[in-house]
């Protein structure tokens, strides 16, 4: 008798929580993919330029002598027929122009569009051979780019953007955006404004301009920092703070350091010189009404 | 009667008379029929060529018109939990009545308003206005993509910020 309540309150309460909890509105979504895919020729010294809106943008090297282009554009709808009609909205273009080509999606409707019912987007993978230099615009989206050994230029807004092992010039315009640099060599350069930036690992020289953002670099593979932040506050994580001279300025906050590199340092000091030694990289940053702070980082891997 | 010799002999030599003179020296005879040759010969090369050519524009076409342009439309299905990301519309009239307090401020000609900090803070102000414009119009071509209200949600947060710091500068 025992047993069967306990049953029926199991089954009574289970009953209770499946009326109870909220249901998550699921939908289903029919989804159209057009699929473009271009292989064009590439001579040495010719370089790539990517226009993308709303796109995810996937750029790998490989070793042809060729650019391979696999461009996505989907649109999603509940109703196929909506789907099939905002899909002729998004249009693309792929110019091989002799030296620079160029690959670009765009919108495109006639005076009688009001506003999309769906959803609309763009996938981009893009195999290009190492030195090929890249120019990448992308507004609203995500971009990954991977080896490149020669130039690559990011104009970015609201977009996230991955650079990995990345050599020689790299620069990064970034308007309400989050970079991550993981890796490479060279000089790095990056005017950033309302975005964010982390950096592990590069090797070479660094220079940010920075207004209302937050830049983070860990590693021990400097050979000269100099960040100019408004309203930007400036990390710097290393394994041995006694490897590079300093240079800091900051207005209306605070310098923070390790107790090793001053000791009894006053935390409301907002103005640090200091030489370790000649010859070791210069980190020169300046901020105002954000603080700079020089961390010891144990887990950064060694000179 | 004539025998057959005779009749033969007579015929042959009548055929001979009747034939037209034409007479080769051997050099002459196989120079001509090296020439009929070499004329065969190269006939033959020229429809080769011909074959060679129309084989190789066929597969330069195949080539052409499949993998390098190829162009495809798939179709599939997804099945989505809706993503409830949504502006707080409580927290915009607060924010509304905080631009209030500040132009009313800034009339009267509060001493804050008038200084480089409190210029620079309202032009970001309005920097973050023409992109919340922006985006409504991404808004309106690309679909309600929750990486849209995330975005929005961004500027909001920052507008808020330096609405905040404003609103400081005239208090203080």
């Amino acid at each position: 008798m025992r047993i069967i309540c306990c049953k029926r309150i199991c089954w009574l309460s289970l009953i209770i929580f499946v009326c109870l909890h909220p249901a998550k509105a699921q939908k289903t979504v029919q989804v159209l993919t057009k699929t473009v895919t271009r292989t064009l020729n590439y001579e040495a010294g010719e370089s790539l330029e990517i226009l993308a809106e709303k796109a995810t943008v996937d750029l790998e090297v490989w070793d042809k002598k060729q650019i391979g282009i696999t461009l996505k554009l989907i649109s999603k709808h509940q109703k196929k027929g909506i789907a099939e009609r905002e899909l002729q909205y998004l249009r693309y273009l792929i110019d091989e122009a002799e030296g620079n080509h160029t690959i670009k999606n765009f919108f495109l409707a006639d005076e009688s569009f009001k506003k999309v019912k769906g959803n609309l987007l763009i996938e981009y993978e893009v195999k290009v051979p190492r030195k090929c230099p890249v120019s990448i615009h992308n507004l609203y989206g995500k971009i990954k780019v991977h080896g490149l050994k020669n130039e690559l230029n990011v104009f970015t807004r609201f977009v996230e953007t991955s650079i990995k092992n990345c050599d020689g010039n790299v620069r990064v315009e970034s308007f309400f955006g989050k970079t991550i640099v993981t890796g490479g060599s060279g000089k790095l350069t990056g005017d950033l404004k309302k975005s964010d930036i982390d950096v592990l690992e590069f090797e070479g020289e660094v220079e940010f301009e920075s207004d209302y953002g937050a830049i983070q670099i860990e590693g021990d593979k400097l050979l000269a920092l100099n960040a100019r932040g408004n309203r930007t506050r400036i990390i710097l994580l290393t394994t041995d703070p006694h490897a590079y001279n300093y240079k800091l300025n900051t207005s209306f906050s605070e310098i923070k350091f390790p107790n090793m590199i001053v000791e009894n340092s006053e935390p409301a000091k907002n103005t640090f010189r200091k030489i370790f030694r000649e010859g070791n990289p210069l980190i020169s940053i300046s901020t105002t009404y954000s603080p700079i702070t020089i961390k010891q980082n144990y887990r950064a891997s060694k000179k | 009667m004539q025998d057959n010799n005779q009749v033969i002999a007579k015929k042959v030599h009548s055929l001979d008379e009747t034939r037209p003179a034409i007479s080769w020296q051997e050099d002459e005879l196989w120079d001509h029929i090296e020439g009929k040759m070499e004329a065969r010969t190269n006939l033959r090369r020229v429809l080769y060529a011909a074959a060679c050519a129309g084989i190789s524009i066929t597969i330069a076409l195949v080539l052409h018109f499949s993998e390098p342009r190829a162009v495809t439309i798939a179709h599939s299905f997804e099945t989505n939990v809706e993503e409830n990301v949504a502006l707080n519309e409580e927290y915009g009239q607060l924010e509304t009545s905080a631009l209030e307090f500040i132009r009313t401020n800034c009339e009267r000609e509060v001493e804050a308003c008038k200084t480089t900090e409190f210029k620079a803070l309202t032009d970001e102000l309005d920097v973050l206005e023409g992109e919340i414009a922006a985006l409504d119009e991404m808004i309106t071509n690309y679909g309600d993509d929750p990486s849209f209200i995330k975005s929005k949600i961004q500027i909001e947060n920052l507008r808020s910020e330096i609405i905040g710091e404003l609103v400081q500068m005239i208090l203080s």
